[in-house]
């Protein structure tokens, strides 16, 4: 029967509603069970049935090496150039700061059109910046451009047409030419940076996605036209940028948002983090949840998990909390090796971002308390 | 979904003081609606039915593990205690 025939009454089609939503739950329910007789094991358990054993920690071995102080509001966002060793920050107090991360020298200070900056990204070349915010666009701005009357950098390119506000922004790799963002409208877009247009629209009104805000997105380092994006409706999803009509795939799991996607570094499989307080990791080709990250804090609560990132190999989950945490997943053997939130010299607020060096040798912490901290290896070292 | 299903229901029974047209108008929309929501729950299903049929052809996470521990062994990670200097010399 026809969805079209002009006829139907709207009881007929209520009822014919009511039996494709059954049709619909009971397909979820089939594929919830099939999923869970394929998990086996968890990494956890097959690791320790190899006789791998946990990452330890010497007390000295990963130590807050710079603290990049200047920002007089919370710092919400960070990005590593992919050489150079710069930062790009983004802060509450309206500004982006560009700084050179080995001598803590502020590069650039950026006064921003609008002051409520959610996110921010470096390009490929670091020439230029993007950010966006509650202003619900994203913002451009080129590093070698002259600077007006003011001593301000001017915006060099705006991105308009999200319905609602920039939650993350990164650059597609080798390319600074095109964007990804991801907006509280649930959609998240491929922008063409020279002309300013959108490429694609990811979810949406007419099209399958996100039914929330879109908090996050990573774009897969090893197959950029693949991207991972997390939402307020506690799916991730799985994209590929040349099929705007539909995820890939969607993971379920988490029972909050998901504040934080980032791909593991082989690209097979993304992380994530969320109001659940637990990161999971999922596997792209099968959709297999792998692995749940999940233990009660000192004071017995679970906080929510506001970034997350991986060390170069991937061993190394590190996850930030909204207690101040920040511990150091063995993603391996999926235990808490290290919690920066307890050394010396951590942050006195939540970690509100995290950023690996583009060479693996330094992990960025950003943090309501205005600040920035660069962690690196500072332990006795082998060498043959 | 839901939600808007019983906003249709509410705009079929709710007694306004309205044309023969208007009250026609606000039932085509309610019917447009059901239609709209009937067209997205049977792609979705059908989304879901390739998804299992994709599903009982996969393998199990056993097999996967094998994969993402070579991974993480074979690269270089200076952030782990047992890192190699030469190794980070050579890259």
């Amino acid at each position: 029967m026809s969805l079209s025939q002009p006829k139907m009454s709207v009881a007929e089609l209520k009822e014919r509603h009511l039996a494709a939503t059954e049709t619909l739950n009971n397909l979820k329910q089939r594929l919830n069970q099939t999923r869970r007789s394929l998990l086996d094991t968890d990494i956890a358990g097959y690791a320790r049935s190899q006789g791998k054993s946990a990452v330890t920690f010497g007390p000295t071995d990963l130590v807050c090496c710079r603290t990049l102080q200047g920002h007089t509001g919370k710092v919400y966002s960070l990005d590593w150039t992919s050489e150079r060793n710069r930062i790009v920050s983004a802060s509450q107090d309206g500004r982006l700061i560009v700084w050179n991360a080995l001598t803590r020298q502020k590069i650039h200070a950026i006064k921003l059109p609008c002051a409520w900056v959610m996110t921010t990204a470096f390009s490929p070349t670091g020439q230029s910046v993007a950010c966006g915010g509650l202003d619900s666009v994203c913002s451009i701005f080129n590093l070698n451009s002259t600077t007006d009357k003011d001593g301000n950098l001017p915006v060099s390119r705006m991105l308009s047409g999200h319905k609602g506000y920039i939650s993350s922004c990164q650059y597609v790799p080798d390319e600074d030419t095109h964007l990804i963002t991801g907006s509280g409208d649930q959609t998240c877009v491929l922008w063409d940076i020279t002309t300013g247009l959108k490429t694609s629209v990811f979810g949406g009104e007419f099209q399958s996605g996100h039914t929330a805000d879109v908090l996050s997105i990573s774009i897969n380092g090893s197959n950029s036209r693949i991207f991972a994006s997390g939402s307020c409706d506690a799916t991730a999803r799985l994209w590929d940028t040349r099929v705007a009509s539909r995820a890939v795939r969607t993971f379920h799991g988490h029972e909050g948002d998901v504040n934080s996607v980032k791909f593991f570094p082989d690209g097979n499989r993304f992380g994530t983090g969320s109001d659940d307080g637990t990161c999971r990791l999922f596997d792209i080709r099968t959709g297999h949840q792998l692995q749940v990250y999940c233990q009660k804090h000192s004071d017995n609560d679970i906080p929510p998990v506001t970034s997350i990132a991986f060390s170069i190999s991937g061993r190394l989950l590190f996850a930030g909390y909204t207690n101040g945490d920040c511990y150091v997943w063995d993603t391996l053997l999926a235990k808490v090796v290290l919690n920066l939130g307890s050394l010396q010299d951590s942050h006195e607020g939540r970690i509100s971002c995290l950023g690996l060096a583009a060479d693996g040798s330094a992990l960025c912490t950003g943090s309501w308390d205005t600040n920035l901290k660069i962690w690196a290896f500072g332990g006795h070292r082998r060498v043959v | 979904m839901a939600s808007e299903t019983a906003s249709s229901a509410d705009e079929e029974t709710v007694s306004l003081p309205v044309s023969a047209d208007g009250a026609l108008g606000i039932q085509k929309q309610g019917k447009h609606r059901i239609l709209a929501d009937l067209k997205r729950l049977e792609q979705d299903s059908k989304f879901l039915q390739e998804e299992l049929e994709e599903l009982e052809k996969t393998e199990n996470v056993s097999n996967i593990c094998m994969g993402l521990l070579k991974s993480m062994e074979t690269k270089p990670d200076p952030l782990l205690p047992d890192f190699l200097l030469t190794e980070y010399m050579d890259q």
